[in-house]
């Protein structure tokens, strides 16, 4: 695969040939951009590792699916996400459709949402519900479209999208409520 | 996308380092390892069950031939003995006339059951058989024509005669035996014939040639003999070396020659005899065919009567195969083998009801323990047991420990019932196979972790700090075990020796226990 780094290459083959040490150093790579991913969707750092664990597992275990059409990184992370989802898909079951609002309000306070440090949205995502959190992360962060979201998640492209407002509005109420409230302060 | 969608995905995209990397990897490894493990070690238990298929259907193959080979020789020497019981009525109920043709000296001419072979029937026209009644009133047999006079009969001769008829049974029966010592009747028929050449001279009425216990020829009528008499016949050759006798036999001989060489049938009797060689042996058949008069006696002889008199007695002898108890060592391994388990050991009692045959009912009650001592915890040896958090609980006091050891002492009862099956096999030890149903308990028992914290300042004199948790498990009862065992087993009067190895398994969905397999000797009493 072009672009992709050739010791990639050479450690992806010694994982076809189920080397543990190859697939020591490649989880060892890319072991944080998995987490990363996995955070946002956990909701803690246990149930990341949690989901990074199953991940890697159904990475080394079905190594032979990768074509190598796609980077190693973008199947990996397609792996971790779908992994993450499973691992909610009961709390899945829980989306609601509603009227859709506005992304207006936070707008407002652009200048205020800018200063929030990357631990300070990933605390914000926590406490959304598993569902719009999934649905917030697929969307925002990994730019799956409507359609995409309905398929993976298997709702509708109007809950989909109306879950998706919620997420936001849920986001703007604990903005509020955790950041507006000390900015005042 | 609004820019705010922006700053959130820039914000969460961003790559950060998380700790605990190489316990995650562990677990992971471990994971990879399970899974490399169950798919090789399926292989491999595939194949051993395959082997084990293969070798059963061999055996039962192997015991099936047996099994109808041994049916057929039975059915064969079924058909031997029916046969043997038909061929006896009949050989009893043969018995000797002067007229009749039955052969009495079935001799050579006797097959294995005692039937007579007869000979077509000679010229002479008489009747089939070896012994013929011309028109002459004569009796030619075996080439010697005998001449039948009532008044120069002796009494001797007359009792002589029912003797023969009586003993007709004894002889077609004693005529299955060859003359080995052929040569040694023949010395004792020389000297007899000797004996009676010496009598016959006292006596005119006496006949020069007699064959004791058969019919007498009389003196006078030796020209009875025919000239095939004479062919390398000892008998007569002795009595010729009498003077007396050879010159009577030899005078009469001569004229009885000429006499009988113009007679038809005596011509066609003398050719007959002379075409049938006189052997030595037929004397000596005749002498062992025709006891004395002694001996001429009607004996049992039933072929059963013979057989059951030479069997032995069997006593009937009490079996005790019907229950027995005993006692059994232990000794085994968890399945897959881990480092840091020992061996199991333990002992129990074990008792068998033999229900059907070589099936028999089991029960057995086994006393196990082995020690572990682990760097993780590892669920199936613990089953229905949660592994401490090593951070200490929810708030996370140790947020750097992690589990190192894992230290317990685990003692288990095993109760078991089970089926028994012994290959019925004659060898001196028989295998076994058996199938039970276990009910484990577990009793409680203490479990030390050790912590160590993984991150902290390093440097030789800087050691780890080590935190220890022991927890008390509760007692617990598994009843989804069962055991699938093969073994040896030797069996004496009262004692019964066994030695054999039982796979445990545990079929709970969840929280298995783990499988194991114990060799077990073992040693029982038979109480009935």
């Amino acid at each position: 695969m072009e672009g992709q780094d050739v010791q990639i290459d050479h450690l992806i083959n010694g994982c076809r040939n189920n080397e543990r040490a190859s697939q020591q150093q490649l989880f060892a790579h890319f072991y944080n951009y998995a987490m990363t991913v996995a955070r946002r969707y956990a909701g803690n750092i246990e149930t990341a590792e949690e989901v990074v664990s199953d991940s890697f597992f159904k990475v080394f275990s079905k190594i032979h699916l990768y074509t190598g059409a796609l980077p190693f990184k973008f199947w990996l992370r397609k792996v971790v996400i779908n992994t993450a989802i499973d691992h909610f898909r009961a709390d899945l079951n829980k989306l609601k459709t509603s009227e859709i609002q506005p992304w207006h309000d936070l707008e407002n306070d652009s200048g205020i949402v800018e200063t929030l440090t990357r631990d300070q949205i990933l605390a914000m995502l926590d406490k959304l519900p598993p569902a719009y959190r999934a649905v917030f992360n697929l969307f925002v962060v990994d730019g799956f479209s409507h359609e995409e979201i309905a398929e993976t998640l298997q709702i509708s492209i109007g809950a989909s999208k109306s879950n998706l407002a919620r997420a936001r509005q849920h986001l703007k109420t604990i903005f509020s409520n955790d950041f507006e409230f000390s900015r005042k302060a | 996308m609004s820019d705010f969608d922006k700053f959130f995905k820039d914000k969460l995209e961003e790559e950060q380092t998380f700790p605990r990397g190489n316990r995650n990897w562990k677990s992971v490894s471990k994971r990879l390892d399970a899974f490399d493990m169950g798919g090789n070690t399926g292989h491999t238990y595939i194949r051993y069950w395959q082997a084990l298929a293969a070798a059963a259907c061999l055996t039962v193959g192997l015991l099936a031939w047996k099994l109808v080979s041994v049916q057929e020789n039975n059915a064969k020497l079924e058909q031997q003995i029916a046969q043997l019981k038909t061929d006896k009525p009949a050989d009893s109920s043969t018995a000797i006339t002067p007229g009749s043709t039955q052969n009495i000296l079935p001799g050579p001419h006797s097959n294995a059951s005692g039937k007579d072979i007869t000979t077509p029937a000679s010229k002479s026209g008489g009747p089939t058989g070896d012994i013929t009644q011309n028109t002459d009133n004569q009796i030619v047999k075996n080439g010697y024509t005998h001449t039948l006079t009532s008044s120069k009969q002796t009494n001797d001769d007359k009792q002589q005669m029912p003797d023969v008829i009586k003993t007709q049974s004894q002889a077609s029966t004693a005529s299955q035996k060859k003359t080995v010592d052929a040569k040694a009747e023949k010395e004792e028929i020389k000297k007899e014939s000797l004996a009676s050449d010496a009598t016959s001279r006292q006596n005119d009425n006496t006949p020069a040639l007699s064959i004791p216990g058969a019919v007498t020829l009389d003196k006078s009528d030796s020209i009875g003999i025919t000239a095939s008499a004479s062919v390398g016949d000892s008998t007569l050759q002795n009595t010729v070396s009498n003077p007396e006798t050879t010159d009577a036999i030899t005078s009469t001989a001569t004229d009885s020659m000429a006499t009988a060489m113009t007679t038809p049938t005596a011509v066609d009797s003398m050719t007959t005899a002379m075409a049938t060689p006189v052997q030595d042996d037929t004397l000596a058949v005749v002498k062992k065919e025709i006891p004395a008069p002694g001996e001429a006696e009607v004996k049992p002889d039933t072929v059963a009567a013979t057989a059951a008199a030479s069997k032995p007695m069997i006593k009937p002898e009490r079996s005790y195969n019907r229950l027995r108890a005993g006692v059994q060592f232990l000794a085994g391994s968890a399945i897959p083998s881990e480092k840091g388990v020992s061996i199991l050991t333990g002992q129990g009692i074990v008792a068998g009801w033999r229900c059907w045959k070589d099936l028999s009912l089991t029960a057995s009650a086994d006393w196990l323990r082995f020690d572990l001592n682990t760097t993780e915890f590892i669920q199936r040896f613990h089953p229905h047991h949660m592994e401490p958090d090593p951070h200490g609980g929810g708030g996370g006091q140790y947020p750097d420990d992690e589990l190192v050891q894992v230290e317990s002492t685990q003692r288990q009862r095993q109760l078991s019932l089970g089926i028994q099956y012994a290959v019925p096999i004659h060898f001196w030890v028989r295998p076994t196979f058996k199938v039970s149903h276990s009910w484990t308990h577990i009793a409680s028992h203490l479990i030390s972790y050790k912590f160590e914290e993984q991150q902290h300042g390093g440097g030789p004199h800087n050691d780890p700090e080590t935190r220890y948790l022991v927890e008390k498990t509760n007692a617990q009862n598994l009843d989804n075990i069962w055991l699938f065992g093969v073994g040896l087993q030797r069996e004496t009067k009262r004692w019964v020796f066994s030695l054999g190895a039982d796979y445990s398994k545990d079929f709970a969905s969840s929280d298995a226990l783990f499988g194991n397999v114990v060799f077990k000797a073992g040693l029982q009493y038979k109480l009935l």
